[in-house]
């Protein structure tokens, strides 16, 4: 018998059933990597505690603006500009609504409130405060039924904010390019207020 | 035999579904961008719509988005040519940023972090600081070693980017970028 013989009579390498079968297995595979890839792109922000919202949820108390050192030193929280004094306070409104209050510099300054996997829930900049001057109280929905019904006077001025979670934090940003503004920006933050507000029932 | 196929099979998918994952993380997230130029921004990056990729990639490097009232953030990683920005380089960044109240213009690692502070000069500029050309546009230049002008240092780092803060700026909201200037990225020189 010839090669050519041979080769004519012997069956192929591959035959349509084990190569259909081949196709199928490679398409399983693919299709199992697309959905671990899905699974893991929104299981990331769930699973993780090193985010940013909790970097700085762990380096912050609930009184009072804590002064973010910017990378190297302190709690580092990335993605900070380098030529702004920031400060973030924690708010927790399990208890009763918090109440944030301070007077910016004269540059500009803003402020956000950021939800659990850092969601912005509401941003003001300087242009919205008056005089300066910044009164914010962030509730949840049942506290701020209770609000509406005490209707309060002292509250023209201040901004309200409804929150769906009880866990926040309040970010501040002020423009301070120089050593001299700094310094002004870290006294602006150590006078500013940041504190649980219960509500004084209607009398 | 066909049960070891179904096994490697399912390991391998798994293996691969989480290395893409990985390497797509890993970088910039890719989706849901505004670009023109080097410039890259992601204006929807800390809202309710932001995407899935932006929301993994800002858990995994631990940055906060600025909000709405705030600003918007752009990065450039390349001169406009298309090479990685390379701190031991020379380059001019001159032109027009989009309109807002302030902006600063930074100098950070390729990874985002802040640079530690170079000997001479600053890692960044903000608007009000900036030294103007006549017709309102700026000139900076990029390098490691002091330059005349507007300069930021990059001393000591190989691999860099450039983000541009805007503060208080409308370009949020755009999402046709045809009235979107940003400032182009030239190589001077090269050591």
């Amino acid at each position: 018998m010839s090669i050519a013989d041979e080769l004519r009579t012997s069956r192929p390498f591959l035959s349509w059933g084990t190569l259909g079968s081949l196709l199928a297995w490679a398409l399983g595979v693919v299709l199992l990597a697309a959905a671990v890839h899905i699974v893991v792109v929104f299981m990331v922000p769930r699973m993780t505690t090193s985010d940013g919202w909790w970097r700085i949820a762990n380096a912050t108390g609930q009184d009072g603006f804590t002064l973010l050192a910017p990378d190297g030193k302190g709690p580092a929280i990335a993605g900070l500009d380098p030529l702004f004094v920031h400060g973030a306070c924690r708010l927790s409104l399990t208890e009763a609504p918090a109440s944030l209050s301070f007077s910016g510099p004269n540059s500009f300054w803003s402020l956000a409130l950021y939800l659990k996997r850092g969601t912005v829930l509401f941003s003001v900049n300087d242009r919205t405060a008056i005089e300066g001057q910044l009164d914010m109280l962030v509730v949840n929905p049942i506290q701020n039924t209770i609000l509406k019904e005490s209707a309060a006077a002292e509250l023209e001025e201040t901004i309200v904010v409804e929150a769906p979670q009880p866990d926040l934090i309040a970010l501040v940003r002020f423009y301070a390019p120089t050593p001299r503004e700094r310094q002004i920006a870290a006294e602006h933050l150590e006078q500013a207020e940041c504190a649980p507000a219960p509500i004084q029932p209607a009398g | 035999m066909r049960l070891l196929a179904i096994l490697f099979g399912a390991v391998l998918g798994v293996i691969v579904g989480i290395a893409s994952t990985y390497v797509t993380l890993r970088d910039l997230a890719p989706v849901d961008t505004i670009q023109t130029g080097a410039w890259k921004g992601w204006p929807r990056a800390g809202t309710p719509d932001e995407d899935p990729y932006s929301r993994a990639m800002l858990a995994r490097t631990g940055e906060l988005a600025l909000g709405s009232s705030e600003g918007l953030k752009l990065l450039a990683r390349t001169d406009d040519a298309g090479g990685a920005l390379s701190g031991r380089c020379r380059y001019t960044v001159t032109g027009q940023l989009p309109a807002a109240r302030l902006w600063t213009l930074t100098v950070e690692s390729d990874q985002g972090a802040n640079l530690p502070p170079p000997s001479r000069g600053a890692r960044a500029i903000g608007s009000d600081q900036i030294v103007r050309n006549a017709d309102g546009s700026f000139t900076v230049a990029l390098a490691p070693s002091p330059q005349p002008g507007n300069w930021l240092s990059t001393e000591g780092s190989a691999s860099i980017r450039l983000a541009a803060r805007l503060y208080d700026t409308t370009a949020r909201t755009v999402t046709v970028l045809t009235d979107f200037s940003v400032p182009s990225i030239n190589k001077e020189a090269c050591p």
